[in-house]
């Protein structure tokens, strides 16, 4: 079966073929909850904000079936 | 796992959440009758600070939503909150009108600041206070 992390990276790496995905689950809490890191290039010059939108507007379908909550760490590869 | 069973979900479930009392810097449920376009305009415009969350300050209904009450008070700054789980058409509005899908939403100015992620990293950088005022 597929798990919750592995459909959620796949949706990720889809959606940013260019950038680092990273999924786990979030310590502590139960299967719904993940932590996700993502490193692209497409969030240079972005705020915040619009750095985890971009991140939330790709799973927001599966925020409505069984994904419950994440933690997002964005970056770009020249911040780190 | 379903959201009813999850360790983050603090309150008991078995609570009607109609008879929770309202805590004293909570908008009610309801507030303005008008479309749900224009009652979330007016519920970010009756405070410069309003957190859309579970439950309120003084019931908070999930965990993430606790942190980002807990965060603000830690500041001193006045804030309203919304409890979206009492308004189910708002809340899947505010999904829209936000383009964020989980809750709690912070809004600052009548603009959302983010959710309890960007509060934390508000927070642990010093830059809260700032974004809140």
């Amino acid at each position: 079966m597929e798990t919750l992390t592995s459909k959620i990276t796949q949706i990720l790496e889809a959606s940013f073929p260019e950038a680092q995905v990273n999924v786990g689950p979030m310590r502590g809490a139960s299967d719904d909850h993940l932590e996700i890191k993502v490193s692209s290039t497409i969030f240079e010059g972005l705020g915040l904000l619009e750095q985890h939108q971009k991140v939330m507007d790709v799973l927001k379908k599966e925020f409505n079936q069984d994904l419950h909550a994440v933690r997002i760490k964005t970056s770009t590869p020249t911040k780190e | 796992m379903s959201e009813e069973n999850n360790p983050f979900k603090i309150a008991n479930p078995t609570v009607d959440a109609q008879k929770v009392e309202l805590s004293s810097n909570e908008i009610p449920p309801g507030f303005d009758e008008a479309d749900t376009l224009k009652r979330i305009e007016k519920i970010i415009a009756s405070s410069k600070v309003v957190v859309f969350m579970k439950g309120n300050s003084f019931f908070p209904q999930c965990g993430f939503s606790k942190n980002t009450v807990g965060m603000i008070q830690h500041h001193n700054v006045e804030f309203k909150t919304y409890d979206i789980l009492r308004d189910p058409e708002l809340r899947m509005a505010l999904k829209e009108y936000s383009n964020w899908p989980t809750f709690p939403q912070v809004f600052v100015n009548q603009k959302m600041i983010g959710g309890n992620d960007i509060m934390m990293e508000l927070f642990q950088s010093g830059e809260l206070l700032k974004a809140l005022t």
